[in-house]
């Protein structure tokens, strides 16, 4: 049982940092490396509001704040960096282009927060903030690990009701298969891509938020460790595919836990990504994903 | 949605991949000014240094150590006429980076000895070829094991066997019985003391060690390695992990309801614990040096760090990074020569005696390894505080 619930909470921090990113890279086709900055920063800004200001701040204020500065890093790297490279590289450049400018990017926010804290972990704990540890089944869970699985299934579920039932989720997923038609048809391309992008940066600045707050402390570099098990779990739950992440964030978080306590640590990445070479040989796509059609 | 094909979702995966791969009071006691005929006008010697990524805590404050260091040894004309010049390069705790800038500060002939400030697994990426390519080496913030690896390494830090057994005697007077370990298994210093010398320590000062878990420098949610240890019954906990993880694992352990005590490595100093609030309250580690050192020379330096470092206080890895100048500086002085063999011949010498104006105290070196006496320290829930050895 200890097990399953330590997977769960595993599998939503995973959950909430991967939404974003597979969102944008199965729509828009913008595979966003400063993600893991723009978390991590998202969190350090409220950390700055916190000493800055040397007063307590309740969760709702932080995650609003982190969301917040989430939303305008990534608006602002896709309105400056992404989106005239999108519209200057020719198609077969561009997402290599996007990738470097991304891996360029993310180290913008690293340096500066490790500048500023001099490469030391910093936290948001703070008086104003009540963490309470409750114990499930006998196991102990704090108050903000069981909000971070709430909020990472809200989230799942709102962003596959929006895709799925809205006229703007519609647009996107029409982007997502072609989108010069989808212009053709009316689709407000840039403006469709900016929202993503800002949704992303919400998602990642919440995430950023509560994950530092769950364990703790933070370093400029976390997001970095992440981003690497953020795209094992989009390549295993298949790019774009909203419960796809979710399964990924499952069977990564489920590996990890399971052989973190059985085995020992030391194995834990080669295992889990072995897990993956052997699902990418059968299903390449990713568990949910979709063969690739090719157009002639 | 977007159709992904299997060489695109494999491109980004590998990319992933490859992504995811620190005086004026402290003069020498030989601070003649002599001539150094057979020096150049300048000569410059090469840093590796952590300044960014994981450990850029440690880096930052060792490049710290050395620019004091320097400014001492220019300013009291130690090389007599010529220039002590350091060329810094960020490493970035990568231990990829660290091959690749130590095979180029070999390959440039003009450098006559290379310092890295990094730790163990980052310095083991360099020493080999310091050692293959003859190239004096002064380790200041690793480990021996996978770093001492022959007659051109020097390291700095006193071994952690020595270290650990004023940590397991502060167990002891505690009277801890029931030992678990937590520890990074991609640092072999962290995976030493767990493996080998907590177990060499246990009977001696009456532990049993209950549990040993390893967890990767990456793993960044601990529940379920606390848990583990927790329900193994241990009554004190070793944190062989630094930075970010070791503020989390205190943090969980207290949540999880773990009221007895920790003991780290000096890892945990300079306020990493700080983020773990109220549940950090009382982990104590051995260490080198501590600011909080009632030890006239420690105390002296600490005061010159803070004026020079806006009230920053030094941890040891300010100490090694100046000791490390230091020792280069008498090796090249001793030489009177920049050529490699003569500098190695010079460090040589120079480690024979005990090195006297460290901020760590009277420094002596064994098979190239320096040792000083050491003190326990603890934090308070705000501060760094000396404990009284028991």
């Amino acid at each position: 049982m200890h097990e399953i619930i330590y997977a769960t909470t595993l599998a939503s921090v995973y959950l909430m940092f991967a939404l974003g990113l597979s969102i944008t890279w199965g729509t828009i086709d913008v595979l966003n490396f400063a993600h893991g900055s723009i978390f991590m920063f998202s969190a350090f800004s409220v950390y700055l509001m916190l000493e800055h200001f040397d007063t307590g701040m309740g969760l709702l204020v932080m995650v609003l704040v982190g969301a917040g500065v989430g939303a305008l890093l990534s608006g602002a790297v896709h309105l400056l960096a992404f989106e005239p490279l999108r519209r200057r590289a020719n198609a077969r450049d561009r997402e290599m282009q996007m990738l470097i400018v991304g891996v360029g990017l993310s180290a913008v926010p690293v340096a500066l927060a490790n500048k500023i804290t001099g490469g030391n972990p910093f936290g948001l704990r703070n008086d104003a903030l009540k963490v309470e540890t409750l114990h499930i089944l006998g196991v102990p869970i704090t108050s903000v690990q069981l909000i971070i699985m709430v909020v990472a299934f809200a989230m799942a579920v709102a962003v596959q009701q929006w895709l799925r039932s809205s006229r703007h989720g519609l647009a996107l997923r029409a982007i997502g298969v072609d989108d010069e038609t989808s212009s053709m048809m009316g689709v407000n391309r840039s403006r469709l891509a900016l929202v993503t992008m800002a949704g992303a940066g919400v998602m990642a600045g919440l995430a950023g938020v509560l994950v530092s707050l769950s364990f703790g402390a933070m370093t400029p570099s976390t997001g970095d460790f992440l981003i690497l098990k953020a795209f094992a779990v989009i390549i295993i739950g298949g790019v774009g595919s909203v419960t796809g992440v979710v399964v990924g964030a499952f069977v990564l978080a489920g590996a990890e836990t399971l052989i973190l306590t059985f085995t020992g640590g030391t194995w834990v990445d080669a295992m889990s990504f072995a897990l993956i070479f052997l699902l990418l040989l059968v299903r390449p796509q990713g568990i949910f994903g979709r063969r690739a059609v090719v157009k002639t | 949605m977007k159709r992904v094909t299997t060489s695109r979702i494999a491109g980004a995966g590998i990319l992933a991949l490859i992504l995811s791969s620190g005086l004026s009071a402290c003069g020498s006691d030989d601070d003649d000014g002599a001539a150094s005929s057979g020096l150049p006008a300048r000569v410059t010697i090469k840093a590796l240094s952590d300044l960014t990524g994981a450990t850029a805590f440690l880096g930052k404050q060792a490049e710290n150590g050395m620019r004091i260091a320097l400014e001492e040894i220019n300013g009291q004309k130690f090389l007599g006429d010529t220039r002590l010049e350091i060329e810094t390069t960020d490493l970035g705790s990568n231990q990829q980076t660290s091959a690749s800038e130590a095979a180029k500060a070999a390959a440039d002939k003009s450098v006559p000895l290379v310092i890295a400030n990094t730790v163990t697994p980052i310095a083991a990426a360099a020493a080999p070829i310091m050692q293959r390519q003859g190239v004096p080496f002064i380790s200041s913030l690793s480990g021996v094991l996978g770093v001492n690896l022959g007659e051109y390494t020097y390291i700095l830090p006193t071994p952690v066997q020595s270290m650990q057994k004023l940590a397991a005697g502060y167990l002891k007077s505690k009277g801890t019985t029931k030992l678990g370990i937590l520890y990074d298994s991609s640092n072999a210093t962290q995976q030493d003391i767990a493996e080998k010398i907590y177990p060499g320590l246990a009977d001696e000062y009456g532990l049993t060690i209950v549990e040993t878990i390893a967890v990767n420098n990456n793993t960044v949610d601990l529940s379920a390695p606390i848990n583990k240890l927790l329900g193994a019954g241990a009554d004190a906990i070793f944190l062989g992990v630094a930075g970010a993880q070791a503020a989390t694992a205190v943090q969980q352990a207290g949540e999880h309801g773990f009221t007895g005590n920790f003991v780290a490595t000096a890892g945990v100093a300079g306020g990493v614990l700080k983020p773990a609030g109220k549940y950090a309250i009382g982990v104590t580690w051995s260490n080198d040096f501590s600011a909080v050192s009632t030890a006239e020379r420690s105390k002296s330096f600490t005061e010159v760090y803070k004026s020079k470092y806006n009230g920053e206080a030094p941890i040891q890895g300010a100490a090694y990074g100046y000791d490390a100048v230091w020792l280069a500086a008498r090796a090249i002085k001793q030489a009177n020569s920049v050529n490699r063999g003569d500098v190695l011949k010079g460090l040589q010498e120079v480690t024979s005696g005990t090195i006297d104006n460290s901020p760590r105290g009277g420094v002596t070196f064994k098979d190239r390894v320096s040792y000083s006496t050491g003190l326990l320290v603890q934090w308070d829930g705000t501060k760094e505080v000396a404990v009284p050895q028991p």
